[in-house]
C-alpha cells in the first residue's frame, strides 16, 4: 500500500499541475487572439453567457484548436485525475487478491464512467 | 474596442480573486473552496448560479485532490475506508447532478439559492461545533463491518509523536450519509467535506485527522462523478471555470499555509460567521428579497 499511496500522490501531484497549466494557458490564448472561433472573448462587454459545454462541444474544440481547447482539456486532466486514483486502488486490490475491496473498486470506478460518459451519452 | 478588452480582462481578473478568496475562506472554515466560492460568484458578481456552481464543483476537484495528495502519500488518509464509502457518494452524486440539470432545466434556481444557504447555515453549525466541542476518544464496539471491510488503521500523530490506532464501525449507517453528502455535492456542485467528516467522526468512530484527509480523498472522486452531467447539460462555462478553478487553488495553497499559525479559535469563528452571511444572502435571493 505505501507504494501505490507514493504512485496516487504523484498522479494527483501531475493531474493538478497539467490542469493549472492547461486552464491559464487556455485563458490566455483566449484574451491573446480575442476568443475562439464563433466567440468573441475580447469584443464583448461581459462573459459570454451563452458560450459553455454544451453550446460549444468538444468536436468543434478538437476540430479548432483555440484557448477553449486548452481548457477542454485542463478539464480532462482534472476529472481524470480521480478515476486514475480509484482505477491504482482498484488494480492494487487486485495483486494483493483482496476480493472485497477489488469489487468495492471496480463497482466505484465502473459508477463513476457510467456517470461520467455513459448518462450525459443517454440524456443528448 | 480596447475599453472592452479591458472589461473583460478585469471580469476574469475579478473572477480569479473571487476564486482566491473562496479558496482562502474554504480552507480556513473548514468548509471548502466551493461553499464560499459559489456565493461570491452569484451575489456579488452576478453570474448565472449554474456556472458558479459549475464552476466550483470543478474547483472542488483541484483543491480536494491537492489537500488529500500529502496524506495519502504518508497514509493519514485511509483509502480503503475511503474507497468503501465511495459507493454512497458515487450514487448521491449521480442523483444530485441529475436533479440539478433538471430543477436548472426548469428555472427552478430559486431553489438551489435557498437549499444552498441552508447547507451553509447547517455546514457552519457543524464546523463550528467541531470546534468548540472537546473531544473525547470514542470506543465504538466492533460489528460485521469492522471486520468484513477491517476498517482500522493507524497513523503517526505529529503532535504526541505517537502511532495511533483506530477501528471504526456502523458502516452501514455511515453509508446513507454518503449518499447525502454525495447528493448535495451533485446538487450544489460542493464537496459537502462536513458531511463527509461528520459520517466519519459519529457513525464509524474515526479520530478527526483520518476523517478530513480521507474526505478529501472522496471529494474529488464525488465531485468528477459530477462531471459528466454537468458537461452535457452546459453548466460549465469555460472563462468562468479556469480562472475560478486556479483561484480557488491558490486560496486554497494560501489557507492550509496559514491554518497552522492561526491558534486562536476566535478568528475561525470570525470567518464562520462571514459565511453564515453569505448563507443568509443566498436565502434571501432565493426568495425574491435581495
Amino acid at each position: 500500500m505505501k507504494y501505490i499511496n507514493k504512485t496516487a500522490s504523484r498522479i494527483i501531484d501531475i493531474g493538478i499541475a497539467l490542469s493549472i497549466v492547461l486552464f491559464s494557458s487556455g485563458i490566455l490564448l483566449l484574451v491573446a487572439q480575442g476568443g475562439a472561433p464563433g466567440v468573441f472573448v475580447i469584443g464583448s462587454a461581459g462573459i459570454p453567457l451563452n458560450l459553455n459545454t454544451s453550446s460549444y462541444p468538444l468536436a468543434k474544440a478538437v476540430a479548432h484548436p483555440s484557448g477553449i481547447t486548452l481548457i477542454y482539456a485542463g478539464l480532462f486532466a482534472l476529472v481524470a485525475t480521480p478515476i486514475s486514483v480509484v482505477s491504482l486502488l482498484l488494480y492494487d486490490f487486485v495483486r494483493e487478491r483482496n476480493r472485497i475491496y477489488a469489487v468495492i473498486a471496480a463497482f466505484v470506478l465502473l459508477a463513476m464512467l457510467v456517470a461520467i460518459l455513459l448518462i450525459p451519452a443517454l440524456l443528448r | 474596442m480596447r475599453v472592452v478588452g479591458a472589461i473583460i480582462i478585469i471580469l476574469l481578473l475579478e473572477i480569479f480573486a473571487a476564486g482566491i478568496v473562496g479558496g482562502l475562506f474554504g480552507s480556513l472554515t473548514g468548509l471548502g473552496g466551493g461553499a464560499v466560492v459559489v456565493p461570491i460568484l452569484s451575489i456579488y458578481m452576478g453570474i448565472p448560479l449554474y456556472y458558479a456552481t459549475g464552476a466550483s464543483l470543478i474547483s472542488t476537484i483541484a483543491t480536494s485532490a491537492g489537500s488529500a495528495r500529502s496524506y495519502i502519500k504518508t497514509g493519514m488518509a485511509n483509502m480503503r475506508i475511503g474507497i468503501s464509502l465511495s459507493i454512497g457518494t458515487v450514487l448521491g452524486a449521480i442523483t444530485g447532478s441529475l436533479i440539478a440539470a433538471y430543477v436548472y432545466s426548469q428555472q427552478l434556481e430559486s431553489v438551489i439559492f435557498i437549499l444552498f444557504g441552508v447547507v451553509l447555515f447547517i455546514s457552519s453549525y457543524l464546523e463550528l461545533e467541531r470546534l468548540l466541542r472537546k473531544k473525547k476518544a470514542k470506543r465504538i464496539r466492533p460489528d460485521w463491518s469492522t471486520r468484513l471491510l477491517g476498517l482500522n488503521g493507524s497513523y503517526y500523530d505529529d503532535v504526541t509523536g505517537k502511532r495511533v490506532s483506530y477501528r471504526g464501525a456502523r458502516w452501514h449507517f455511515a453509508i446513507i450519509v454518503m449518499y447525502l453528502a454525495g447528493l448535495l455535492s451533485g446538487l450544489l456542485g460542493i464537496g459537502a467535506g462536513v458531511l463527509k467528516v461528520l459520517g466519519m467522526d459519529l457513525i464509524i468512530g474515526l479520530p478527526i485527522k483520518v476523517t478530513t484527509t480521507t474526505s478529501n480523498f472522496m471529494i474529488g472522486v464525488t465531485a468528477a462523478t459530477s462531471s459528466g452531467i454537468y458537461w452535457e447539460h452546459g453548466l460549465i462555462q469555460p472563462l468562468i471555470v479556469a480562472p475560478a478553478a486556479v483561484g480557488v487553488l491558490i486560496g486554497a495553497l494560501i489557507g492550509s499555509r496559514l491554518l497552522p499559525r492561526i491558534s486562536g479559535k476566535e478568528i475561525k469563528i470570525l470567518f464562520i460567521a462571514i459565511v453564515v452571511i453569505l448563507g443568509v444572502q443566498m436565502v434571501l435571493r432565493g426568495v425574491g428579497i435581495a
